[in-house]
């Protein structure tokens, strides 16, 4: 079954404070709205129903169920939505209600249906697909294309590409900083110069080191690491331990610092890189700054383009200025800041490079500097050295760390080279080791057990990074193939939908653009075989493709193309839902494409129940007179201080809605449309026979109104009229309902059964019609002293059928 | 050319995510955490590269 909404009521949420109830029964929805009427409330509203966010309340600093609730609510009031469908085993209600002083939210439906209706719901993404469009209609003309994608719901997916690109990226950058090749290339210097080679499997190195140990009778054959530990247990001695500590420390010291040195290159080369971004950007600060206000200056297009201002000034400084000149001026930085974001784009990767780089180096030197021995005093000069080595790269960091916004220089990359005296040390560390092992020379069992020791140090190294490397040389191709797959699955669903409803956008902006000279129009993917940028067109001028296309598209026409896109999306993803809300989308239309517009949805989505809110009168006019014949519900939302948001009821719209209700015995919260009808009748009734009241102040008059305007009338009629005093008891039968008691508010505590208020209602209609001509072709039926008849001295109609006398 | 089923975004996500695990030369181990993170909604950058470091810290991964 097709799902519609028959039933939507909103209480306490965004702007909206008290009920605000739309009696739908299936049919579509025109609601006007001027600005800050809270006509967005009722969208955020159904939105957060469906999706439990609201896109444009999305953000770290706002907590989302606070921003939703009616500024006003008290606590221990409850917010809710609730959504009457033709299939009513998914109605459910959405509350936001204080638990354990923390605002939560539930659904009033727990039904496996209704869950499985909302996850389907989200496959459609009704809601949001609406917004895209909008944010298309929104963006510059260069940057419409781009987001295409988006407003048939696929931003979702794009976002997940993001993810997994940026992810693969850092497996790269990874792999990049941790340099194994020269890693491993040290340890296996290490590795010759202890056991004459460099070896890289396990076997190898054990019989490297059986045939080195063969001549000192360890008895002790190595075919595990264990065995190594038993040879060096076997050789070891309190004085070969202190020896070869020594040794160790200081070859460790000798290695690291010899990596670092090969790695000089490495490391100036991204600085170099990343000096150079550094330079172009600063150079041109203000390009980048401007990116911070793309934002802004979007905001300020959308107040201008949206009318919510009209000023000839601009929104942001309120500077006298031209709207059409300050549009197209924003659409021009707006275009520059396209340009500078790029940029900003590259400097931002070069930046993560370089500081991955230096991290990597700044990490392998403290791990240096936490060797024991550096704090011994005969390694006090190796430890300067280091340090200073450390300051060295906190340079580096200092630099890649400055704001290019801030106008500061950063040291230019020959000031921060590492040099050769750098590293002057080694020399020093160099001459150590060899007096060690000159040493040693003579002490053969010594230097068996320095040598077997440092090799099973440095072998293992090149093990550990082997096995990092191999790691994450499998995580990025893992992480490559699911890449690769995921693009090749987005371009594919994207040429599914191409393939499918290329004639469907075509038919619709022929629609909107006839005797246009586009003779066809062709989407087509952008970006190389296993990349995807985007979507974008061609279409045939005078016999031949275009593109791109904003060489002739006007931004109205792409607006027309972004439209026509949605509108085969609804077609395409709303397979249960068959209904659309669009919330002030054709803004920026011309004033035939917003008409155009409007017919094309009237005849292309005429079994579709559309709930279409706007704020443009002229547009709303023009729908209007469709929508009514069409049989569309029309509606005004007014918000006032003590409403909030509401809905302007007229009173023909509200009878309709009391008797559609009272048909359907939908009874929950009939009392106040009934309330309603009862006071605009007597209001009517008591200005045409100038019934008068005392003033009261609003909040008063509120709760007295019905009785106090009842028992005046009948005092008026007792004096002036004999025929309508033989009505009072119809008056009577009204004022002593239960229905009536207590004033119909929200507060009247008896709770009114469907025969309570189809009595009630019945009076009310036969009360009515005592005072309102019931012929059809009578043109003022309201019976009224402005149709006094003097000589017969009677108070009538404008047909004169229905007249009573009055003195 | 036939036409093929037209799918929504979400319903494109769904099906990689499903499928993920069967995707040749794929590590199981980085798929089943790639589905899971998408499963709760938690399918960011840094979620990702926490997970692929969880993963390289376990033994034999």
């Amino acid at each position: 079954m097709a799902i519609k909404i028959k039933q939507l009521e909103i209480t306490g949420l965004r702007g909206i404070r008290d009920t605000l109830s739309l009696a739908l029964g299936e049919k579509s929805v025109l609601l006007y709205g001027d600005n800050g009427t809270g006509k967005s409330s009722i969208s955020d509203s159904v939105e957060w129903y469906y999706t439990d966010a609201v896109s444009h309340l999305s953000g770290e600093e706002i907590d989302l169920k606070e921003a939703l609730r009616n500024a006003y609510f008290a606590s221990e009031e409850e917010s809710n939505i609730s959504v009457n469908y033709n299939k009513a085993v998914i109605n459910s209600q959405k509350k936001l209600l204080t638990k354990k002083g923390k605002l939560v939210s539930e659904y009033s439906n727990v039904t496996t249906d209704f869950s499985n209706y909302l996850e389907s719901s989200k496959k459609e993404n009704l809601i949001l697909r609406y917004q895209f469009l909008r944010d298309f209609i929104d963006r510059t003309k260069g940057d419409k294309l781009k987001n295409l994608s988006d407003i048939i719901g696929f931003s979702e997916v794009t976002k997940i590409k993001d993810v997994l690109r940026k992810s693969f990226n850092s497996l790269k950058s990874e792999i990049k900083s941790q340099n194994f090749e020269n890693q491993i290339n040290t340890q296996k210097q290490t590795l010759i110069e202890k056991i004459g080679a460099a070896v890289s499997q396990e076997n190898n190195f054990y019989e490297k080191i059986n045939e080195i140990i063969a001549d000192y009778g360890t008895g002790i054959t190595v075919g595990l690491m264990e065995d190594v530990d038993k040879v060096l247990l076997k050789l070891k001695t309190p004085v070969t331990t202190k020896i070869v500590a020594e040794l160790r420390f200081l070859e460790t010291y000798q290695s690291s610092l010899t990596t670092l040195k090969t790695e000089i290159d490495l490391i100036d080369k991204e600085y170099d890189k990343y000096f150079k971004e550094f330079e172009k950007i600063a150079a041109d600060v203000q390009s980048i700054m401007q990116t911070y206000f793309a934002e802004m200056l979007k905001s300020g297009c959308n107040l201008i383009s949206k009318k919510f201002h009209t000023e000839s000034s601009c929104p942001l400084c309120l500077q006298p200025k031209d709207l059409n000149d300050l549009q197209s001026e924003i659409k021009v930085r707006l275009l520059e800041i396209e340009e500078s974001s790029k940029k900003k784009a590259v400097f931002d990767n070069a930046k993560i490079s370089a500081t991955a780089i230096v991290d990597e180096r700044i990490k392998r030197l403290a791990t240096l500097g936490s060797e024991v021995l550096i704090s011994d005093t005969s390694n006090s000069t190796a430890k300067n050295a280091l340090d200073e080595l450390k300051k060295k790269m906190e340079a580096y960091k200092k630099a890649i760390s400055e704001k290019v916004t801030s106008g500061n220089k950063i040291a230019i990359p020959n000031s921060l080279k590492l040099v050769d005296r750098d590293f002057s040390e080694l020399k020093a560390v160099l001459g150590r080791i060899e007096k060690i092992k000159k040493a040693l020379a003579t002490d053969n069992t010594t230097l068996l057990f320095a040598n077997i020791s440092a090799a099973k140090d440095a072998f293992q190294k090149i093990k550990k990074f082997e096995a990092e490397r191999e790691k994450l040389e499998a995580q990025k191709k893992s992480l490559g193939i699911i890449f690769d797959g995921f693009v090749k699955k987005q371009k594919d669903g994207l040429q599914d939908f191409i393939d499918n409803f290329s004639d469907t956008i075509n038919e619709f902006y022929q629609y909107m653009n006839p005797g246009e000279l586009f003779e066809e129009i062709r989407i087509v993917t952008m970006g190389e075989e296993n990349e995807l940028n985007g979507i974008t067109i061609e279409f045939k001028y005078k016999g031949n493709w275009v593109s791109p296309p904003q060489k002739y598209f006007s931004e109205s026409h792409l607006n027309c193309f972004g439209i026509s896109f949605f509108l085969a999306s609804v077609i395409a993803f709303n397979k249960e839902n068959k209904f659309l809300l669009l919330d002030d989308i054709i803004s920026s239309f011309d004033t035939n494409h917003r008409k155009r517009f409007a017919d094309l949805l009237f005849e292309k989505f005429a079994d579709y129940q559309i709930i279409l809110l706007t704020h443009e009168e002229q547009w709303f006019q023009y729908v209007k007179q469709i929508s009514k014949r069409k049989g569309w519900i029309i509606g005004k939302i007014k918000w006032t201080e003590t409403k909030g948001t509401h809905l302007d009821e007229n009173p023909s719209d509200l009878k309709e809605l009391v008797e559609a209700d009272l048909t359907n015995g939908n009874v929950t919260l009939l009392g106040n449309p009934i309330r309603k009808y009862l006071e605009y009748i007597l209001k009517t009734i008591c200005f045409n026979l100038e019934v008068k009241l005392n003033f009261r102040y609003n909040e008063v008059n509120e709760k007295r109104m019905p009785d106090e305007m009842i028992n005046e009338l009948k005092a008026k009629i007792n004096k002036a009229s004999a025929e309508l005093k033989l009505k009072l008891p119809i008056i009577e039968r009204l004022t002593s309902s239960n229905v009536f008691g207590n004033l119909l508010s929200h507060d009247n505590p008896f709770d009114p059964k469907i025969g309570d208020l189809k009595a009630f209602w019945n009076d009310i209609i036969e009360f009515e019609s005592v005072f309102k001509c019931q012929q059809s072709t009578c043109t003022k039926p309201q019976v009224s002293l402005k149709n006094y008849d003097t000589v017969a001295k009677k108070i009538r109609c404008g047909c004169d059928a229905t007249k009573y006398d009055w003195k | 050319m036939n036409k093929r089923e037209v799918k929504s975004g979400k319903e494109i996500l769904d099906d990689f995510f499903r499928d993920i695990e069967k995707m040749p030369e794929v590590n199981q181990k980085i798929a089943k955490s790639l589905a899971s993170l998408y499963e709760q909604g938690k399918l960011t950058d840094t979620n990702v590269k926490n997970e692929l470091q969880n993963l390289r810290e376990k033994d034999g991964d």
